[in-house]
């Protein structure tokens, strides 16, 4: 014990021996550690905010169809959700809450213009467990679930120039080739925060709709909501085993909008592209430390070695010394960085104008909430301390192979 | 000049043949149509998993006018469908609308079957825009048939690559049609059954169309009511008038 604490000390004065150099080597790790935690904290927080607003707060982190609706999106396709399979998601730990919708699509008609939309027949109390319709409107009120009215988003709201209150024609096909035609009122406008749905999606009380197209109490989209997100594909195999797959099937965010996924996975890299190069530089100037450390070092080492200190406890006070070094500059880098991923945490970073035109393409929203995960705080405390593990081994190995009496006459 | 006599007899029969199934195409086209019709039809749908169905009432002046109220099922009573020549509307009393169809939507299903709203307007007649010829007589549901084959013209407005039609040989009553497409794969069949006499004109009263792609679809007309040559009111056909339409 005494003597760890004896190794600690001798480090630690050897790291002050050279101050300037110790200086820019934790400087140097800290600015690579705050610019990877800056980075990685600014894009996993946007993928996140982005899972969330359009997989959490829209189509679910899973959805449950009946089997072929994916591929052939027709009523002819929609099911009827008997309550004992229900119960068996419903009682799942992992599971928060499962919500019915009925989607098709439809002409909207109004004054001089109509336009293809699509039709999201919701169950207005169960739609409080995604997100309460009263929060996405910006203009009006949510209605009520036999209401003869409907709630459009905000894009074909500005197309048709309607505003409250005005009356809106639905005219399509129902259920069973039925002919399917409607006047609605417009109660309110709706901002759903992703530009595809807000060209596209008209919401109507379930029963409405379910009249409208003369169709039974059908569900097309069963959305099943989750604890944790990360774990879907998981959680979708273990309910795969209890439904029946001839009648059924389950799809996550990642199936259903692959274009997403796959965005949000090449960004991904090129973020992490952009971390190993910083690590790498990072890696190279913590090893040219320590190799002048140990260099320089060689004669004392000798006489240390001659004087009979063991060249386990020489080495060990190297490692220490690395170690102590990074890791100054990891805690400096964390204690700036954290306090700025908190702020603009709760305080997203806005985008510029045409910055954020790309991103609402991609279904991005305009602005970036950082992630306060202590994961990444933890990864990146952890690479570092790796690198700095890496570049100990060049003294170990040199001070282990030294020969006592060359290098007592390398001066 | 043996052989000439013999080409020239050869030639002849050959332009018989021909105008021979002209005349029988005709004869079958006259047998459908009168001056003005009306009728009392029942439509089945029917689907692997389903069928419907649904009535509604219909008036015709010659091919280009015609109108069609429907009349069951209760939620689509009273949606009106007028063909004025090339023309399509559509009155939907649900929303007090009237639609002009437009070219986009005319090759859609026609309320759920396996018609188009182009089968129900389209202009090509049988008679004009097709040469005729006789390909062989076959006996169709104990009816003795022409078979004949109907190649359109060059410049007719037609989307088919040749059809065949079978023509009852005592009636002129078309008992079934097979259309291909212009790679010579069939398409759509209809098939007639049960031949009525209404009013004069002998027709088979059952109807069924079959989209031979899609096995399990079938769209059955039934004629419950056929009457020709009735008086018929102009004011019928126009698209203010649609409104008004009484059942």
């Amino acid at each position: 014990m005494t003597r760890l604490k004896l190794l600690i000390k001798l480090s630690w004065r050897n790291i002050f021996r050279n101050k300037k150099r110790s200086i820019i080597t934790i400087v140097s790790v800290f600015i690579a550690v705050f610019l990877a935690l800056f980075i990685r904290s600014m894009q996993l927080g946007m993928y996140d905010s982005v899972i969330k607003n359009v997989a959490g707060n829209y189509t679910g982190y899973m959805q449950l169809h009946a089997k072929g609706y994916w591929n052939d999106r027709t009523l002819e396709n929609a099911f009827l959700p008997d309550d004992s399979f229900l119960a068996i998601i419903k009682t799942h730990p992992k599971i928060t809450y499962l919500v019915p919708r009925l989607e098709t699509y439809a002409l909207l008609s109004y004054d001089k213009y109509s336009k293809g939309v699509m039709l999201n027949g919701i169950d207005v109390e169960k739609e409080n467990l995604i997100k309460p319709v009263s929060e996405r409107l910006i203009s009006g009120k949510s209605f009520r679930s036999a209401s003869q009215e409907v709630i459009l988003s905000k894009g074909l709201a500005h197309y048709f120039f309607v505003k409250q209150g005005d009356s809106i024609y639905l005219i399509g096909q129902g259920y069973h080739g039925m002919s399917a035609a409607g006047k609605y009122k417009v109660a309110g406008i709706a901002d759903l925060k992703n530009r595809d749905l807000n060209n596209l999606v008209v919401f109507m009380p379930i029963h409405t709709l379910r009249d409208y197209l003369s169709a039974p109490p059908l569900v097309t989209n069963l959305l099943i909501g989750v604890k944790d997100y990360t774990d879907i594909d998981r959680l979708k195999t273990e309910l795969y085993a209890k439904i029946d797959t001839t009648r059924y099937e389950l799809m996550t965010w990642k199936e259903m909008m692959p274009e997403l996924h796959q965005a949000i996975l090449a960004d991904n890299v090129g973020g992490l592209y952009m971390v190993f190069i910083l690590y790498l530089i990072i890696g190279f100037g913590i090893f040219s430390t320590v190799l002048m450390m140990t260099e320089e070092r060689i004669f004392e080492i000798g006489i240390m070695t001659a004087i009979g200190t063991k060249k386990r406890v020489i080495i060990g006070s190297f490692w220490i010394e690395t170690v102590l070094l990074s890791l100054i500059g990891v805690i400096l880098g964390i204690l700036l960085a954290y306090p700025v991923s908190y702020y603009f945490h709760f305080h997203p970073m806005p985008l510029p104008s045409e910055k954020a035109d790309v991103m609402e393409k991609f279904g991005f929203m305009p602005e970036i909430p950082f992630s306060i995960n202590p994961d990444i705080f933890l990864t990146h405390t952890l690479i570092i301390f790796g690198i700095s593990l890496l570049a100990a081994f060049y003294p170990t190995i040199k001070i282990w192979r030294l020969k006592t009496l060359k290098a007592l006459n390398s001066k | 000049m043996k052989t000439l006599i013999r080409l020239s007899f050869f030639l002849t029969s050959l332009t018989l043949w021909s105008q021979n199934a002209t005349e029988i195409i005709r004869k079958a086209d006259a047998n459908i149509r009168g001056k003005t019709s009306y009728a009392e039809i029942t439509v089945r749908i029917i689907r692997p998993k389903w069928q419907r169905e649904m009535r509604l009432k219909s008036w015709s002046k010659g091919s280009n006018y015609a109108v069609s109220v429907i009349t069951y099922p209760a939620k689509e009573k009273g949606i009106v469908f007028l063909k004025r020549k090339n023309d399509m509307w559509n009155y939907m009393p649900s929303i007090k609308r009237k639609i002009k169809m437009p070219p986009s939507m005319m090759l859609q299903s026609w309320m759920g079957t396996d018609l188009t709203n182009d089968d129900l307007v389209k202009q090509s007649s049988m008679v004009k825009d097709y040469t005729h010829k006789i390909v062989g007589e076959e006996t169709v549901q104990g009816l003795k048939t022409w078979k004949i084959e109907l190649t359109p013209k060059e410049d007719a407005p037609v989307v088919w690559g040749k059809i065949l039609v079978w023509i009852d040989q005592k009636d002129y009553m078309q008992m079934k049609v097979e259309f291909y497409d212009e790679d010579g794969f069939l398409v759509n069949k209809m098939l007639g059954y049960d031949p009525k006499n209404f009013g004069g004109h002998k027709l088979p009263s059952r109807l069924e169309f079959i989209p031979v792609d899609k096995p399990g679809h079938k769209t059955v007309v039934i004629y419950n009511k056929l009457k020709f040559n009735i008086p018929v009111d102009d004011r019928l056909f126009s698209p203010h008038y649609m409104t008004r339409i009484k059942m």
